[in-house]
């Protein structure tokens, strides 16, 4: 219970936590409206000229909306595959019994706990002798791979809470284990499923390292690279470099206002917990 | 429609626990067949392996004529009614009844043909487009109900279906599975550990203890002539009132505390295995209702009592007294919380009986009803 004293404090201490997340958008989206030399004179407040210069700069400076295009091929599969992996995943080892599930669980959870950095040389070389380097499909299977066991940890927590006797009665019923999954389950956690997809494609679509090293050529070469580029050894260019993070946080955004009643229940219902 | 045997069935669990040894147990095409016992006892491991969700260890389970050990649940036919319901609660009522016949592939026209025939037997015609969380425990206890009529199987389990439903609401659906299930005709194993429900539901009851099938016979038979001590405590409430007696030699009469009781020759004729009891103490037991009042104490067949507690139930006095003798209790037929004092017991008297607390009284006993045990094993003495 929140006494009436206390209120106005919490009511405050949210106002601060909601500003700290907020400022940041709104000193991006103010900064793509300003020149460069009207941002090196300040940097903070509103644009008193608005400018639309840092856009163009952008699309002429790097190829941002071809990076753009990688990275949605490349992350869109990758998320599908990786929720739904994690989803049946974490189903097997609630719901199904299976001879040794623990021991698999926690193998798995030791992939979680590896940096993706450990795995990543060896598998670009075996990925170069394959003539693969620089596809799209292999990048696409390391970040499914890299992100099934983070999914399937969280959603393992969620799927625990759906009752055994619902699955016993789906087989009584005569249901087999994958129309159980398909017809009882994937319905059931529908909101920690959608909450844990939007997770994993914030994972993926901020990722810089091994986009870096798998897709190194300008031809598919995916976003977070392309944006890096734009920070400068001797001098960034802070308006271009924010209107591309603008952009490019636009299909993040986009995703969560199309799902957030979903992602809030999700949230809500102990998906990440 | 069939029946349903269990031939010589264990399970033992990987720890090692053996949850139900030995169970040999025939449920015939139409019967309704309750399992009791307390908690812990087996009946929910035994109701499971009939639905496949258990594995059996030993022995050879047949549905019908054939053997399903080894057929997953979906194959053997049988349709389950939960103790939480286990609704699928993004489904609505019609979807719920219909979702067996669903993945059946049974023609749309006959799914809704079937469930609207089961929603209007259970009185659920105007909810049908309801979710379960928008219904009340009763509706959703109907709906699980529902979910298992329309695929007439060929045998109906339910594990404990009542158990989460109000007093009042549990009798009024007592009867209603009973009528569902004379109607339908199929065989039903019935799971709960009421023994009210066992006793006016059951064609039979198996009364199971410890992993163990302790009896399986018509109510009443359970309630007359129970085979052992735990099924006389554990049938009948209140329950059984068990003293240690030591029978005196010829079984003439017995001897329970201070206080001496002739045994009629009739007693002797129905237990002819008594005699070699002669001279040896046993374990008598009297049902509440086999101590009446005595008005004129008749010798050799009154016991004296001191009276501790009257309970008015309205058609009857629960007095609970306390004799000299020593009171036995059957293990595992008491609750772990009931404090059983040495010498307690319960009489049910008629309710115009003057009783009253502190006072003593004596009860006359029906010698002819009372139960005989042997005092090591606990095995009723009969033949």
């Amino acid at each position: 219970m929140v006494s009436r004293l206390s209120r106005p404090l919490v009511f405050l201490a949210l106002c601060l936590v909601a500003i700290s997340t907020v400022y940041p958008l709104v000193f991006m989206a103010a900064n793509t409206m300003r020149s460069t030399s009207a941002y090196e004179r300040s940097p903070y407040g509103l644009p008193s000229h608005f400018s639309l210069g840092s856009f163009s700069a952008l699309v002429n400076q790097v190829p941002f909306l071809s990076s753009l295009l990688h990275s949605l091929i490349v992350v869109v599969p990758a998320v599908v595959v990786a929720t739904l992996s994690s989803a049946l995943a974490a189903f097997v080892f609630t719901k199904v019994p299976v001879k040794f599930g623990n021991g698999l669980f926690w193998l798995m959870l030791m992939v979680m706990f590896m940096p993706g950095i450990v795995v990543l040389l060896p598998l670009y070389v075996e990925i170069a002798h394959a003539g693969l380097a620089n596809n799209f499909m292999p990048a696409i299977l390391i970040y499914t791979a890299l992100n099934i066991p983070y999914g399937t940890y969280l959603m393992r927590a969620n799927f625990r809470a759906i009752p055994d006797s619902v699955i016993e009665a789906a087989r009584v019923d005569g249901g087999s284990w994958l129309h159980i999954f398909r017809s009882v389950v994937l319905p059931i956690a529908r909101p920690a499923i959608v909450t844990i997809g939007i997770l994993t494609f914030l994972n993926i679509w901020n990722e810089l390292f091994i986009s870096l090293v798998l897709l190194h050529e300008p031809s598919n070469e995916m976003l977070t690279p392309t944006l890096a580029q734009l920070s400068g050894r001797f001098g960034t260019d802070i308006p271009v470099l924010m209107a591309g993070l603008l952009l490019g946080s636009i299909p993040t955004l986009l995703l969560y206002f199309l799902t957030a009643r979903v992602f809030i229940r999700g949230m809500l219902s102990g998906a990440v917990r | 429609m069939a029946s349903v045997e269990f031939d010589h069935v264990t399970k033992v669990y990987p720890n090692g626990f053996k949850a139900v040894e030995d169970v040999s147990l025939d449920v015939s095409d139409g019967e309704f067949m309750v399992l009791v016992g307390p908690s812990g006892c087996g009946k929910t491991t035994l109701l499971r392996m009939i639905a496949g969700l258990e594995e059996i260890t030993t022995g050879t389970l047949r549905i019908g004529s054939s053997v399903v050990n080894d057929l997953s649940p979906k194959d053997r036919d049988i349709a389950m009614v939960f103790q939480n319901y286990a609704l699928y609660p993004h489904m609505s009522v019609a979807q719920n009844i219909g979702f067996a016949l669903r993945l059946r592939k049974v023609p749309k026209a006959e799914i809704d043909r079937r469930v609207r025939e089961a929603v209007k037997i259970l009185g659920l015609s105007d909810w049908l487009d309801r979710k379960p969380a928008q219904l009340s425990g009763g509706q959703r206890q109907r709906v699980a109900m529902g979910r298992a009529m329309v695929r007439e199987p060929a045998v109906f389990l339910m594990d404990e279906p009542l158990s989460n439903l109000d007093a009042k609401l549990r009798v009024q659906m007592r009867a209603e599975v009973s009528r569902i299930q004379r109607r339908l005709g199929v065989a039903t194993v019935y799971v709960t550990h009421d023994q009210v429900e066992a006793m006016t539901m059951g064609d039979r009851v198996a009364v199971m203890h410890g992993g163990v099938l302790q009896q399986v016979d018509s109510p009443q038979t359970l309630y007359d002539q129970p085979v052992n001590m735990f099924v006389a405590s554990f049938i009948g409430s209140p329950a059984m009132n068990l003293y240690e007696a030591a029978l005196e030699p010829g079984v003439r009469s017995l001897r329970i505390g201070s206080q001496r009781i002739e045994l009629p020759d009739a007693v002797r004729v129905a237990r002819p295995g008594l005699a070699a009891y002669g001279g040896r103490t046993v374990v008598i037991g009297l049902r509440p209702e086999h101590l009446r009042t005595a008005e004129v104490t008749e010798p050799g067949a009154t016991v004296e009592a001191d009276v501790e507690l009257v309970e008015a139930l309205g058609n009857e006095l629960q007095v609970h007294f306390t004799i000299d003798a020593r009171r036995v209790v059957a293990e595992g037929a008491a609750e772990e919380s009931e404090v059983v004092q040495s010498g307690e017991g319960v009489a049910r008297v008629d309710p115009r009986a003057a009783l009253k607390p502190g006072t003593r009284a004596a009860f006359q006993v029906d010698t002819q009803r009372m139960q005989f045990f042997d005092a090591e094993n606990g095995t009723a003495i009969w033949g």
